[in-house]
């Protein structure tokens, strides 16, 4: 909500001029995002300094969030940080300079400025690092200070809000247009609606720099809320108006299928490959003729991918998805497009849960788990074990799970944390070996297990798979008892 | 004559047109029980003598007769039944409904119909088929037994069919119905007389010259079958199951071997196995005196046993293999025979054993249903039915269970009297997580719930799909989950100045219902908490059917499990449970478990992340924005800027975040381990055989204290003050108390009529509003909530949606813990908790 910036060039006043805001005068304005004041704490031939502060009005920020379903009514430091609200604000108030205009001394508008810009709630999803890399391409030093969470309360560490202070030689509007595309796309989260205009806005003031922007992709992805078909356009216009030899790269946003993906709510580990390597192992093993099987079921079946390769094997008569999100189970039957004629009778998705039982998943041949008990509370295992091999009972059960030991191979992966933020646990080797024996001796079924992706020599695959086959009972045969 | 007609037939009235069928219906039968086929000519085709009409009229006929014997509504159909393929249609429908198929023939001389035939109007057939119809019936009358009619009465003069009476008499299985005890119901005995006798000693019988063994008390065994074969005496089991039915000591059901060894008694020719061997050579080896007289008896008294019993009112059901509700208190061949075999799948176990059908599984009646049949491990109640054979003779127990309290008795084996091959099986063949799984169908795509204080609730299928997430990703053991707290609704905005909530506005509320009391309690500022507390492993065992050693469970609003760490778990757990004890609530309630009500200190034992990353971070940048703009316009005030306003404007809201987190400060505290969490219990919600929604709060209130002193620095007592809610006195003193309290960090408190669940009329009152500190508030509507531009706006909230949710889920929350009380089925239970969770999901504004 607030930002100052100074300047000791020569006839520093002169900001005055390409700010069209008078040094001596307070400038108000009443903006949809709330009450904006620009006034200069300091004016003289030496130093300058303007300040922009914006009050947002935090009861109609709680309302409009509710209307908008992101929660919203609790706790929210959104009004005073300096994020999308503080970018409006800028542009509202800026915006003859943030275009390069100005009536007088126009000739200073192009020139160098010794600069200080000083932002004291600067949020960093990402940590100084990701302000760093965000400004320092474009020329600036990042200094930072971060005031603890509460002074009384050390052990809470410093506050993820940063005090931030940039400081380089850049034209006044160049810093103006940094600060407006970049504090909103460090902030991360922006709930309101995204469109057109704002492609077009962020082209126009992204321009040439963020063209060249090493991190020119995360950085309109961001600023567009992951939004494909937005990047994309922005991304084309950026390079059709400042063409040079950026690259291929796709945007970390999209995903395979170019289907929408909402930001991960915590960053996640990328892990090139291996869940294709994971897929593709499970559908070979349910896919051997000798194990014929018709009709499987996927447990968790998730945003659909395993589906997708069943449903690529035309042996595979009779198809069910599983899944515990409703919402997710929607999306996943548009991406599959399960309307189409010849997967109408092949392939049901429905909502349900492995500490469940259900009659609905009886009768198939094959289940499959694919990375999902590590999502489960460790004292409900049992549980599950009980619904999918007790009652549901397929003749062949494969799952798989991570292997901790592996973790230590990836060095992003700080020591001790699991790949996933929702994990509740990861198994090593002999955990999973374990675990497996046991269900398997409890439920009656025999189990293999095999390594998936490719194995360290000390420790060993990055998944691992069992494979439970059903041991077959005996024949009916008359019998009275009692 | 005297017609004795079983309460629940399906009655056939044989007879030509003219009979007098109509005439006799409508003088023995209420016209609801009688289903004619020219009325459903009628109404099918508006012409009751439309005959192109009659196979439309029989569908819908038969169709209403089926329905009325699934309800256990004795029907008459009244229609000629001359021809043999309508009277098979007849018994078939009574059979699929368990109905006792019965024909009432009415069989007047020829000429007295044809007499009557000419005499109406409305019928346009000719005599002569008047006479056929005749014939046909008098020819019909020797083949109506071997079609399947279990009672036949044959009335040929006019004036036997005048002087008829009908009285209707219970089926065999229903006559003991109105028998309330109390009973000792005894498992399968195979022959273990020497156990048999320590049972009944232990249950207090005392041996007998005649009648085997009598209760001083009056108390009356029931058999539930399989008395001999595979164990060493059955010979004196069956003596004495004999000796006591005969004297009206006890009951006693047959059991698959009984049956078998009647046939063999009876000299047909049957498989030796399965024990009978033993039986027979038993009785082969009596002496020569008691050899015949005992397959005399024997046979008599084995075969006349009726399949199943229904007794204490409609409340228990004994079948020796159980029984499915639609069979309970009917009968045919089908239920006599689930009664002895149950239901087979056909296949056989690992081994050799029969697999069963779980019936049992998805029970969900209303009575209690006690039988044996199938050795298991453990004697556990599930969905409100009881296995009691718990495999003495295979060296297992011998079990009883005393009704109505329902306890279990057992005496061990002596030996194993006969090699089963394995160990016995679990008590839950078809949930192998021991009734942990609740099935899918019950929580899925059901649109309400009916609830005793307010009716059906309606739960939309997208909530009950979000709830199943909540629920599957995090919840509890469901064996535990016996119920979810409601929401509650804050009071009414106050208009006083500075103020969003104010007492008065909470005591208007209830003045205004005319409530007398009212109690205000203290609200600590917490996190929810729910908890069932056993008295040891054994009773969560024997209430809970959780046999892991666990002694309770603690959840939280959504149904998730409280404490992460397994051994803080129960050490909680335990110190409640030592709580409990110490305070002497177990004898005082007579229950081994509760239910508590309540709230679990400090807020960061559970809200740490969102307070470390929502609440105090809101603080730090708050006060770093506010701090750097403040110092800016001093900068800019100081060289003759005006911005006076401004500065003052900036400094208040420097202040108002200084407050915000001092009053966040005030709900952390540190924590070690359990050291330093506060349990506040409030309800004491239920225990065995009661929820107390209608016992007064001071009941509730004096029962925690005492458990709050017996368990230490764990506890914390909830301040309170009760007063009359029209007192000008009392709420100026209440108001004072809020005011302090609120004022040294308070959240606030909570007004509720003393009487806990209170009406006004018909209207459900709120069973408690909130009335939140001034500072507490800044957490919730933000730091700046009370400047007076906001306040204005904060003041326009609606409470109308909160509170309806409120009032519902209070509904629900009660019914589940009602259904759980009464001994209904998980299934039964779970609905309504899950509902509560289901209604959740509706968005309201979450600062109310």
């Amino acid at each position: 909500m607030f930002f100052s910036l100074a300047t000791t060039a020569p006839q520093a006043a002169d900001l005055g001029y390409l700010l069209q805001k008078h040094p001596e005068r307070v400038f108000r304005k009443s903006l949809s995002v709330g009450e904006a004041t620009v006034f200069y704490p300091e004016a003289t031939d030496d130093r300058c300094e303007v300040c922009l502060l914006l009050e947002p009005d935090s009861v109609k920020l709680a309302r409009d969030a509710m209307k908008h379903g992101n929660g919203g009514g609790y706790a929210d430091a959104k009004p005073y940080l300096a994020g999308s609200l503080l970018s409006v604000a800028i542009g509202r108030c800026f915006n003859s300079a943030l275009g390069g205009r100005a009536k007088e001394k126009t000739e200073r508008l192009t020139e160098d400025w010794p600069v200080t810009v000083s932002v004291p709630a600067l949020p960093c999803r990402g940590g100084p690092d990701a302000v760093r890399a965000a400004f320092e391409p474009l020329g600036y030093s990042c200094d930072f200070a971060a005031p603890p969470l509460d002074p009384e309360r050390p052990e809470w560490g410093d506050s993820a809000v940063h005090q931030v202070t940039l400081t380089g030689r850049q034209p006044i509007p160049a810093v103006l247009n940094h600060l407006a595309v970049l504090l909103p796309a460090l902030e991360g989260d922006r709930h309101h609606f995204i469109g057109d205009a704002e492609v077009e806005q962020l082209v126009r003031r992204g321009g040439e720099w963020l063209a060249e922007h090493p991190l020119r992709d995360k950085l309109v992805a961001f600023s567009l809320k992951r939004k494909p078909s937005l990047i994309a356009e922005a991304l084309e216009r950026l390079d059709a108006a400042f063409a040079d030899e950026s690259t291929e790269e796709e945007p970390d946003a999209s995903n395979e299928e170019g289907g929408e993906v909402a930001p991960a709510k915590q960053p996640r580990v990328r892990l090139p490959k291996l869940h294709t390597l994971r897929l593709d192992a499970i559908r070979d093993v349910l896919a051997e003729p000798a194990r014929g099987i018709s009709s499987v079921v996927d447990l968790g079946c998730g945003e659909g991918k395993l589906l997708r390769k069943l449903i690529a094997e035309p042996r595979f008569t009779r198809i069910l998805g599983m899944d515990v999100s409703a919402p997710q189970l929607a999306r996943t039957e548009e991406r599959l497009k399960l309307d189409r004629s010849d997967r109408r009778e092949r392939v049901t998705l429905i909502q349900g849960s492995l500490t469940l039982r259900d009659d609905r998943l009886s009768g198939f041949d094959a289940a499959a788990l694919c990375e999902v008990i590590e999502h489960l509370d460790p004292h409900r295992l049992d549980l599950v074990a009980a619904s999918v091999f007790g009652c549901a009972a397929p003749k062949v059960v494969v799952l798989t799970t991570p292997n901790r030991e592996y973790n230590a191979v990836w060095e992003a992966l700080p020591a001790g944390t699991f790949r996933h933020a929702d994990h509740r646990f990861e198994w090593d080797r002999a955990e999973f070996a374990a675990w497996t024996d046991a269900v398997a001796a409890r439920h009656r079924y025999a189990v293999e297990r095999r390594p998936v992706g490719e194995e360290h020599p000390d420790h060993g695959p990055p998944s691992q798979m069992a494979i439970f086959t059903k041991t077959s009972t005996r024949a009916a045969e008359t019998g009275e008892d009692g | 004559m005297k017609i004795e007609l079983p309460d629940l037939s399906l009655v056939c009235l044989v007879g030509a047109s003219g009979s007098g069928k109509s005439t006799f219906a409508a003088k023995y039968f209420r016209s609801t029980e009688v289903l004619s086929s020219d009325a459903f000519r009628g109404w099918v085709a508006d012409d009751e003598a439309d005959q192109s009409a009659t196979e439309d009229a029989f569908e819908a006929l038969f169709h209403l007769a089926g329905v009325r014997l699934k309800r256990g509504r004795l029907t008459v159909i009244d229609a000629t039944h001359t021809r043999r393929e309508d009277r098979a249609k007849a018994v078939a429908l009574a059979r699929a409904h368990h109905a006792i198929p019965v024909a009432i023939v009415l069989a007047p001389p020829a000429d007295v119909c044809l007499e009557r035939h000419a005499g109406r109007e409305d019928r346009r057939f000719s005599t002569r088929v008047v006479r056929n119809q005749h014939r046909d019936v008098l020819r019909s009358l020797k083949h109506l037994r071997r079609e399947g009619f279990r009672h036949t009465w044959v009335l040929k003069e006019p004036e036997t069919i005048d002087a008829a009476t009908i009285a209707r008499v219970p089926l065999y299985c229903r006559r003991h119905q109105a028998d309330a005890g109390p009973f000792d119901i005894i498992g399968d005995v195979h022959g273990c007389m020497d156990e048999l006798r320590a049972l009944l000693a232990t249950l207090g019988y005392e041996p007998h010259a005649t009648a085997g063994f009598v209760h001083p008390k009056g108390r009356k065994a029931i058999f539930l079958g399989d008395l001999g074969d595979r164990g060493p005496d059955s010979v004196g089991v069956i003596e004495t199951a004999m000796a006591m039915c005969d004297a009206g000591q006890a009951y006693a059901v047959p059991g698959n071997h009984d049956a078998k060894l009647v046939r063999a008694l009876r000299g047909r020719n049957v498989r030796r196995s399965h024990g009978l061997d033993e039986t027979l050579t038993q009785i082969d080896s009596l002496p020569d005196s008691r050899r015949e007289p005992f397959r005399e008896s024997a046979t008599r008294f084995l075969d006349g046993l009726v399949s199943h019993l229904v007794l204490d009112g409609g409340g228990l059901v004994v079948a020796h293999a159980g029984l499915p509700e639609a069979m309970h208190g009917r009968g045919s061949g089908a239920v006599r025979e689930f009664c002895l075999y149950g239901q087979t799948t056909g296949r056989v176990t690992e081994e050799g054993f029969p697999e069963r059908l779980d019936w049992a599984a998805n029970y969900a009646g209303g009575a209690a249903v006690v039988h044996g049949h199938v050795a298991v491990s453990a004697a556990v109640w599930r969905n409100n039915v009881l296995n009691l054979d718990t495999g003495c003779v295979f060296g297992g127990e011998l079990s009883a269970l005393r009704w109505p309290e329902r306890e279990i008795v057992q005496i061990p084996a002596a030996k194993t009297h006969y090699d089963r091959g394995g160990p016995l099986p679990s008590p839950f063949p078809d949930d192998p997580a021991g009734g942990a799984l609740p099935d899918a169908a019950d929580l899925l795509g059901k649109n309400g719930v009916e609830t005793e204080l307010m009716g059906r609730i309606t739960v939309r299928a997208e909530q009950s799909a979000a709830a199943l997430e909540v629920m599957a990703r995090h919840g509890v053991d469901p064996r535990w989950l016996i119920h979810l707290p409601p929401t509650m609704s804050p009071c009414a905005a106050s208009q006083l100045d500075a103020f969003l909530e104010h007492p008065a506005e909470a005591f208007s509320l209830y003045a205004s219902a005319g409530v007398k009391e009212v109690v205000c309690e203290e609200k600590h500022m917490g996190s929810r908490a729910l908890l069932v507390v056993c008295r040891d492993a054994d009773a969560a065992a024997a209430r809970f059917n959780v046999t892991d050693g666990s002694i309770g469970e603690c959840w939280t609003r959504t149904g998730r499990r409280f404490f992460n760490d397994a051994e803080q778990h129960s050490e909680f757990l335990n110190r409640v449970r030592d709580a409990v004890t110490t305070a002497g609530l177990w004898d005082e309630l007579n229950s081994d478990w509760l239910c508590l009500d309540a709230e679990l200190l400090p807020w960061n034992l559970k809200a740490d992340s969102l307070i470390r990353g929502q609440f105090a971070p809101t603080a730090a940048a708050g006060l770093a924005a506010t701090g750097a703009a403040a110092d800016a316009l001093a900068r800019a005030i100081e060289r003759g800027v005006d911005l006076a306003e401004d500065a003052d404007r900036l400094r208040d809201r420097h202040q108002d975040l200084l407050q915000y987190r001092v009053a966040l400060r005030e709900y952390v505290r540190d924590l070690n381990g359990l050291e330093g969490v506060r349990l506040a219990p409030f309800h004491l919600l239920a225990h065995e055989g009661r929820v107390n929604h209608e016992r007064p709060h001071r009941w509730h209130l004096d029962r925690l204290d005492r458990l709050c002193e017996a368990g230490g620095d764990l506890f914390l007592r909830t301040s309170r003050r009760f007063l009359d809610p029209a007192d000008p006195t009392a709420i100026a003193e209440a108001t004072d108390w809020w005011e302090a309290a609120t004022a040294a960090g308070g959240e606030g408190m909570v007004v509720k009529p003393a009487g806990f669940t209170q009406r006004d009329g018909r209207t459900l009152l709120q069973p408690g509003v909130k009335v939140r500190g001034r500072e507490y508030l800044r957490l919730i509507y933000g730091p700046h909530y009370l400047a007076p531009r906001n306040l204005k706006r904060l003041r326009d909230r609606s409470l109308g949606r909160k509170r309806g949710l409120a009032l519902r889920e209070f509904a629900l929350g009660i019914e589940s813990l009602t259904r759980f009380v009464n001994r209904e089925p998980l299934c039964r239970v779970h609905p309504p908790a899950f509902a509560v969770l289901a209604l959740e999901s509706e968005p309201v504004d979450p600062r109310l």
